[in-house]
């Protein structure tokens, strides 16, 4: 069973994760930092979306895994911040 | 009558999303864009999870796999937001402690 709305839902906030993407790649790297912490949140909804979407349990792991994933991801990125601004 | 109010849930958690990420799209200040960047895990994130417990799922595991991812974001979100502006501040202002400036403005 595929429920359409959820489908809907998954598709317009990936439109947003592409906008966060355009707009990261024209910022600085604080601002990119920070819109891509966004995009990060949307993506692991966009799965969680897809997962009800197609109404499959197994489908189920992955937003689990993207969400500690991005979150893990984005300290690591905050730490090369700021040892790139303290080496600067 | 249930189905209708998870897609009313799942539209308002839809459109604060999307409130969000163009609020972090208008802003030019990274500290600005924070606001809106740590607002993208509470109320769009409950009324999704909403959405989802009034849909379900054939097995009762695929709706706590959701639900924990959702939890996950709440709860890991706040961490992240608030080390980056921690990065942002040092960068800005090469310390965490209150400008001159700043002390003036206390009430």
């Amino acid at each position: 069973m595929i429920l359409t709305d959820w489908l809907a839902a998954a598709t317009l906030l990936l439109a947003g994760t592409i906008l966060c993407g355009l707009a990261a790649w024209r910022r600085r790297a604080f601002e990119a930092l920070v819109t891509l912490e966004l995009a990060g949140t949307l993506v692991t909804l966009v799965l969680v979306c897809l997962t009800v979407g197609y109404q499959r349990s197994a489908y189920g792991d992955v937003p689990v895994a993207a969400a500690v994933l991005n979150w893990v991801g984005s300290l690591v990125y905050v730490r090369f911040l700021d040892r790139d601004r303290s080496q600067a | 009558m249930k189905h209708d109010v998870a897609l009313a849930l799942l539209a308002l958690g839809c459109l604060c999303e999307m409130v969000c990420v163009l609020g972090v799209l208008w802003m030019r200040d990274g500290f600005d864009q924070l606001h809106f960047s740590g607002a993208a895990s509470t109320v769009g994130l409950f009324a999704i999870a909403g959405a989802i417990v009034l849909t379900g799922f054939s097995s009762v595991s695929g709706t706590i796999d959701c639900l924990v991812t959702l939890a996950l974001t709440f709860a890991l979100n706040p961490v992240m937001i608030s080390a980056t502006a921690r990065v942002g501040r040092r960068m800005r202002y090469e310390s965490l402690d209150p400008t001159s400036s700043e002390f003036e403005q206390q009430p």
